[in-house]
């Protein structure tokens, strides 16, 4: 196979050389097709470096931000259990990773419960629901969502 | 299978033993390039928390891969448009069959798991085993009735440009779908900074580059001494970068939840992250043809 496409380029090469009577003349004769793949292909990884240097330098500023929130009304129940999400959004412009969120449950009694959910990265302005299992209706126990703790890329180094 | 027939006459020299040689050498294929990800937790995961349209989705655009590959690596001399599609058709079908076995056969699935579940279990599987397939038939082909080159001599002669593309998707393809599914992508993704980021674009160019244009693997002169813009250093390794940079966005969306409106840096970290691989993907499949 590899033969085959080196015979077909040398055979062309060879042809155009020929024909054009060198490089310099085949140059020239470059498509407009060609070269305006060339010049996105080329735009395309300028703009991505321009893009995550702009980012990294403007954007990409000032202390995380996480915004926990227990989302009452769309509790559902299943099977005699309480399904309550929690949704853990970044209002920041890092990424952010191993986001830990305490979530706090007391009943009426007075009785405390806390479970610990993690999101394992959450993007900038990205959010990600998780689900909090309840045997008691949100409406007979005060919950609550706390950030425990994350950690941004700039602070991390090794794993 | 249709891209057994010998070239001179397709239908009439095919036997049960060619049939039986391109199934197992599509079986062969299949199990060196997709068996890893049959072992991969996220895989089954991902396949199961997927929506089945989205699953559909996948595995149409895996068909066209593999339609383009069939077709731009002309492995028969009368292979046109019909062969390609009918190749990767079969390839996907026996890529399924395959990945039911291994699924079964490692108790992935069983008699207790929803028949939607193992559907969809099956179709994600059978992605990157389809790759395989193609590739087998089409660049392992050996003995008497092997692939004919004329057909892709043409090819690479005419359509030198349309040729490495098709071939630099499917090479990323294969390369960057052993770890986009995998968490680890988006780990990286998150604590990459911008200099770490584009330290990575630059590595992958100057790896791109020197995978097919330095390293003595074969066909250098050649290269150095084709005539197209996009096929000059500058031009391919641009390009080659750019699309293996299209596969890994695509597959970022695929199995990630992480989208451009939304968070654009991380996505585009994702990507750029997942486009190393799918560039030494890219670059090893321009050496192969």
């Amino acid at each position: 196979m590899t033969q085959t496409r080196e015979q077909a380029k040398t055979g062309d090469t060879a042809d155009e050389r020929q024909e054009s009577g060198g490089d310099s003349t085949s140059q020239q004769r470059h498509s407009l097709p060609e070269r305006v793949t060339l010049f996105l292909s080329v735009a395309v990884v300028l703009g991505l470096i321009g893009y995550i240097g702009w980012h990294g330098l403007f954007v990409a500023k000032g202390p995380p931000m996480i915004e926990p929130r227990v989302l009452v009304k769309k509790a559902v129940e299943r099977g005699g259990q309480w399904l309550v999400p929690i949704e853990v959004k970044n209002l920041s412009d890092l990424p952010l990773e191993e986001v830990n969120v305490a979530v706090e449950m007391m009943t009426r009694e007075g009785e405390k419960t806390e479970i610990t959910l993690t999101s394992p990265y959450l993007p900038e302005r990205g959010s990600e629901e998780m689900i909090v299992v309840s045997e008691l209706p949100p409406a007979q126990a005060k919950l609550r969502a706390t950030v425990e703790s994350f950690k941004a890329q700039r602070s991390s180094s090794g794993y | 299978m249709p891209n057994a027939a010998p070239a001179a006459s397709p239908s009439k020299s095919h036997t049960w033993h060619d049939e039986w040689q391109d199934l197992m050498r599509g079986i062969g294929g299949a199990a060196i390039i997709g068996t890893p990800l049959v072992y991969t937790m996220e895989m089954w995961q991902l396949a199961t928390l997927l929506r089945p349209r989205t699953v559909l989705v996948l595995a149409l655009l895996i068909i066209i891969v593999n339609i383009g590959y069939n077709y731009v690596s002309g492995f028969r001399e009368d292979s046109g448009l019909r062969d390609a599609v009918l190749d990767a058709v079969e390839s996907y079908a026996l890529g399924a069959v395959f990945a039911l076995v291994l699924l079964v056969l490692l108790r992935i699935v069983d008699s207790s798991t929803p028949l939607i579940d193992i559907a969809c279990k099956t179709a994600v599987e059978a992605l990157p085993l389809s790759l395989g397939i193609s590739i087998a038939n089409t660049q392992f082909r050996g003995g008497e009735d092997g692939a004919a080159p004329g057909s892709q001599d043409e090819r690479v002669r005419h359509h030198p440009v349309l040729v490495d593309a098709g071939i630099t998707v499917a090479g990323s393809l294969i390369f960057a779908f052993n770890v986009a599914p995998t968490e680890e992508i988006m780990l990286l993704a998150t604590r990459a900074t911008w200099v770490h980021l584009i330290a990575i674009i630059v590595f992958s160019l100057l790896l791109s580059y020197g995978i097919i244009f330095v390293a003595e693997f074969s066909g250098i002169q050649e290269r150095r001494g084709a005539k197209g813009l996009l096929q000059r250093p500058v031009g391919e390794t641009a390009l080659g970068y750019v699309l293996a940079l299209a596969v890994a966005l695509g597959l970022v969306y695929a199995f990630h939840d992480v989208t451009f409106a939304d968070s654009p840096y991380t996505t585009v970290a994702a990507m750029v992250v997942l486009g190393l691989p799918a560039t030494i993907g890219g670059a090893a499949g321009r050496l192969l043809v």
